[in-house]
């Protein structure tokens, strides 16, 4: 019709058609309602909450245990790690879950998909939206606040760049399971199983770790500490050598596998 | 012209399986250029289906499909840029506002002046009367006022082709009388290709109309050419009085084919009188009838079937349509 010859048309071509679109959409579902400062809340209290308590109650430990005060450190790292690492990436399934199920049930997605935006977008966006605010409620923020009790408990910080990089391995743990619930999102159409996988590989970790030999350098189980292994998390952490790098990569190589699959799958999804 | 030129949709052999099931069998429509085309059939007929297949929503089984000449597996981006799209039972995000929504939707087509943008949200919004609830979140509207959204974000980008799915379906009468009047306004703009249940919306606005049955085409005709029919020229005249005498009369006349008399019971009497020659029954036929002096004619016309009953004899069994 003449009448848009006085507008711009929007000049995204290829996959990145309706991407800046959508990926403002999906930021905005984060940091323009209550849903940043609430998962902040409710997972500082979890996360950050333990890790104060433990210090809090560490004087009479440390007494029975005669313990010093490095070891008591190094288990207050522990502990950070492992409630970050498991209950950060509950959250991180949490929230994910209905990321995608949600959408191609209510309709949205047909919506959004019969307008000019690419279906490897609509995915990408929620991706990119979502990693960016769980790492910064769950990495970001718990990082920051473990980091300044500790620095608090200790009256020094601990070494900055171990814990940094120490954080970068949670993250790609988190990460795992974030693409791991976005491709099961593609593939079911139910809330179930794509809650159901996520949290069930995350806990086979702590019981059947040492059944599943080689098996388990292929996961991301051995980067926070689970089933007797202290965790890669926390060796880099305590500027331990790494024991194996291998979950790291195999790691990297599940998070691309499960995009791509994602991306293929929705490609081809019917609506 | 060319013949592509003035088609916005053309299918061939368009067809899509579900599970073993056929949809859609071998569909091949024509949708011409700033035509409002309606698309009837039962529930299930593939109506649904068929506008699907259109957007890129889904994949045809076999067949192909062009809009705008732009084929609709390979150039469907292309072709969604110059569409609008109102779904059966459209949902959009509900913790936007009427005035979010439609800047959501305008994003995907336009980017830069912001105040231009702004100014065509405003018009859409006024012309589908939801003005006074523009920054209101959308949860709390009615099916209503979510169809007239829905209008409003089909139409938000100017798209040369409008596919409505149901427009009018959700809508109080007062409502159906604004859709349809925003589609006689749209007309002069826009082709648009609609399904819809509401029989007496088509034959107002529709120039066009195809009926489909169980996936697959049983009528496309211009609506004028299905009211028509195919029993030929029929006029119709309520009498008074025994004509007995007039129908020999009638028949005598080479122009007039059959002569069908029905009483009703109360002195009165339905004659349908078929003609081979058109301006010989409108210069003769009223007179002649008239010339008899025991006869009143009530009422003379030329038969018209009513799309209801062009649709009900086609479709046939089927008692609900939709």
């Amino acid at each position: 019709m003449s009448a848009n010859a006085t507008f711009q048309p929007v000049n995204e071509r290829g996959w990145r058609r309706g991407f800046a679109n959508l990926l403002r959409y999906e930021n905005s579902t984060w940091w323009r309602t209550r849903r940043w400062w609430i998962n902040s809340l409710i997972w500082l209290v979890i996360i950050n909450g333990t890790l104060l308590a433990m210090l809090a109650s560490s004087a009479e430990v440390t007494e029975a245990l005669q313990q010093t005060p490095e070891q008591v450190m190094e288990q207050a790292r522990t502990v950070f790690v492992v409630m970050a690492g498991i209950f950060g990436t509950v959250g991180v399934i949490i929230a994910m879950q209905g990321t995608i199920i949600d959408e191609k049930k209510s309709g949205t997605a047909a919506w959004i998909l019969s307008k000019p935006a690419s279906r490897t977008a609509f995915i990408l966006a929620k991706l990119v939206a979502n990693v960016a605010a769980l790492f910064v409620v769950l990495l970001v923020l718990q990082g920051t606040v473990a980091y300044l009790q500790l620095t608090a408990y200790s009256g020094s910080p601990p070494p900055l760049m171990p814990f940094v990089f120490g954080m970068g391995l949670l993250g790609l743990h988190m990460l795992f399971y974030l693409a791991l619930t976005l491709v099961l999102g593609t593939l079911f159409q139910d809330r179930g199983p794509v809650i159901g996988i996520p949290i069930g590989i995350l806990f086979s970790a702590m019981f059947l770790m040492g059944y599943m030999g080689q098996f388990a350098y292929l996961m991301p189980w051995m980067i926070i500490p689970s089933g007797g292994v202290q965790g890669l998390a926390i060796e880099v952490m305590l500027e331990q050598p790494l024991s194996t790098t291998t979950p790291i990569v195999a790691t990297v190589v599940w998070i691309v596998i499960f995009t791509g699959v994602a991306l293929w799958r929705f490609a081809r999804e019917e609506f | 012209m060319h013949h592509e030129e003035t088609l916005v949709i053309n299918t061939q052999g368009l067809t899509k399986t579900f599970k073993g099931v056929n949809a859609l069998q071998a569909l091949n429509l024509k949708v011409p250029k700033n035509s409002i085309f309606g698309f009837l059939g039962p529930n299930g007929a593939g109506k649904t289906t068929t506008i699907k297949l259109l957007l890129g929503l889904a994949r045809p089984t076999s067949g192909s499909a062009s809009v705008f000449g732009l084929d609709v597996v390979k150039d469907s981006t292309g072709i969604r840029k110059r569409v609008g799209y109102l779904a059966q039972d459209p949902r959009y995000y509900e913790s936007m506002t009427a005035r979010e929504t439609l800047r959501f939707t305008a994003r995907f087509f336009y980017s830069g002046s912001k105040a231009a943008i702004e100014e065509r949200i405003d018009q859409t919004l006024e012309l589908v009367g939801l003005s006074d609830k523009a920054d209101r979140s959308i949860k709390g509207f009615s099916g209503g006022e979510r169809q007239r959204l829905g209008i409003a974000q089909a139409q938000i980008n100017y798209p040369d082709l409008l596919i409505l799915d149901e427009p009018a379906a959700s809508l109080d009468p007062m409502g159906r009388h604004d859709v349809l009047e925003v589609m006689e306004r749209l007309r002069k703009h826009t082709t648009i290709f609609y399904s819809t249940h509401i029989l007496s919306d088509v034959q107002r606005v529709s120039d066009t109309v195809a009926i489909l049955k169980k996936g697959q085409l049983i009528a496309q005709a211009p609506i004028d050419a299905l009211l028509a029919g195919n029993e030929g020229v029929i006029y119709t005249l309520s009498v008074k009085g025994d004509g007995q005498g007039m129908e020999e009369r009638l028949c005598s006349h080479s122009w007039v084919t059959a002569v069908n008399i029905v009483p009703d019971g109360n002195g009165s009497s339905l004659w349908q009188v078929s003609v081979a020659d058109e301006t010989a029954a409108e210069d003769h036929l009223l007179r002649l009838v008239l010339e008899d002096r025991t006869l009143t004619v009530t009422a003379f016309g030329r038969k018209q079937h009513d799309l209801e009953e062009v649709f009900m004899s086609m479709v046939g069994e089927e008692k609900h349509v939709g």
